[in-house]
């Protein structure tokens, strides 16, 4: 596949942005670069034929972390600058590893076959099977459902770790009353009821085209963020069951599913024969409402004063 | 020049500076960036090479590998910022490690 024009432009502004996030003063500067940086990268995902990583990326490599870097930001103090760097001895070496890592690595790829198959023949002979027509959604939830299985239990145990440094911290006793603009309150109607239908939608469409459980549960996430960053009172009760219920829902139904063929005689995540698609249809929206929950809850623990 | 070639040594390099700004900065939030740049370059070597099949329909698997990777970095990306902002709350200092580098009479 022969570059187009975007690709020669594109490729090379994304390394010298890398270099312009690491080298900027400010780090706020730096996180503003970050989130364009992610930004540009999403093109490039489309540049390289993978719309459902576009997706992800977007929603949650440049929204909700560019979220979390910025909340984060505003809980330090503003006159520590970032520029401060090790001892001259360690940049040295750490330059000489980069020039030396990226010749070898690059000299590496470069004699890598030009044309390679790769497992795509062998998957779309399967996807009859599939429960679906999108090859990654079946790749994900259906071939490799184990890769996703423990995922989703790393994103759980991310959660828990998050709620337990943040339980230990002193609860200030005044509350804060909201004082939401009444511009944003508008905007805000106007735009949760359509970010929830846009999630729900990627969910049920992401069976036969580009889209699927964790771009949903990422714009269910930046729906919860936006509440909270708009002042309108709305905040996450750490210490309330439907919490608890939300964060665990995806890894207890993900277990519970793939367990249920072998009480008929089957194998571990073997799913049956005629409701592949139901099956995977539960398992990513019980995934959804977790990612949207798990990943609200590491904005609400790293980003904001009061739990 | 292949798109693959251009891309995964795009992403090599970027795993690099990553590396490098890992190592070289203290700030734990310029550390959490660097680490996140580490992994965007991985993705885009991953996903670059998917595209060198023949029949111009890329392999998926490489794709469901790095929509997983995304999630999983962002979350523990999330967890050392938890982290840092309760090491600084105790210690005032946001670096790590604690020992701050004065760069020529700097603070």
């Amino acid at each position: 596949m022969s570059p187009s024009f975007i690709d020669y432009i594109l490729a090379p502004s994304l390394v010298c942005l890398s270099f312009m996030i690491l080298l900027a003063k400010d780090l706020f500067v730096s996180i503003v670069l970050f989130i364009v940086f992610g930004l540009l990268v999403a093109l490039a995902w489309v540049e390289l034929k993978a719309p459902d990583i576009a997706l992800v990326e977007a929603a949650v490599g440049a929204g909700v972390l560019g979220a979390l870097l910025l909340g984060v930001l505003g809980r330090l103090e503003h006159n520590k600058k970032a520029a401060v760097r090790t001892t001259d001895q360690v940049s040295v070496i750490a330059i000489t590893l980069l020039i030396l890592g990226t010749a070898i690595l690059g000299r590496v790829l470069y004699a890598l076959p030009q044309e390679a198959y790769g497992i795509g023949p062998g998957i779309r002979s399967l996807m009859d099977r599939a429960g679906g027509a999108n090859p990654v959604t079946a790749v994900i939830l259906n071939f490799r459902g184990y890769d996703t299985l423990l995922e989703i239990g790393v994103l759980f145990l991310v959660s828990v770790g998050a709620k337990a440094l943040v339980s230990t911290e002193k609860q200030p006793q005044e509350r804060v009353m909201p004082k939401a603009d009444r511009i944003i309150l508008f905007f805000l109607n106007l735009l949760i009821p359509v970010m929830i239908l846009v999630a729900f939608y990627l969910l049920w469409v992401g069976a036969d085209a580009p889209g699927g459980a964790f771009q949903a549960g990422a714009i269910l996430a930046a729906s919860g963020i936006l509440l909270y960053l708009s002042d309108t009172g709305f905040s996450l009760n750490f210490d309330s069951r439907w919490t608890l219920l939300g964060v665990s829902v995806g890894l207890l139904a993900f277990i519970a599913l793939s367990w249920v063929m072998v009480l008929a005689g089957g194998k571990f995540l073997e799913y049956p024969a005629s409701y592949v698609k139901p099956f995977i249809f539960l398992i990513e929206l019980s995934a959804t409402v977790s990612i949207g929950f798990i990943l609200l809850t590491l904005f609400a623990a790293s980003a904001k004063e009061k739990v | 020049m292949t798109a693959a070639i251009l891309y995964s040594l795009s992403g090599a390099l970027i795993f690099f500076i990553g590396l490098y700004g890992t190592v070289v900065y203290p700030h734990f939030l310029k550390k959490a960036i660097a680490m996140n740049l580490m992994g965007t370059g991985l993705f885009l070597i991953l996903t670059a090479l998917s595209t060198r099949s023949p029949d111009l329909i890329p392999d998926p698997v490489p794709h469901g590998m790095v929509l997983t990777g995304i999630v999983v970095s962002v979350s523990a990306t999330a967890f050392v910022l938890v982290l840092g902002v309760h090491l600084f709350n105790k210690t005032g200092n946001p670096d790590f490690p604690l020992i701050r580098y004065t760069e020529k009479g700097e603070e």
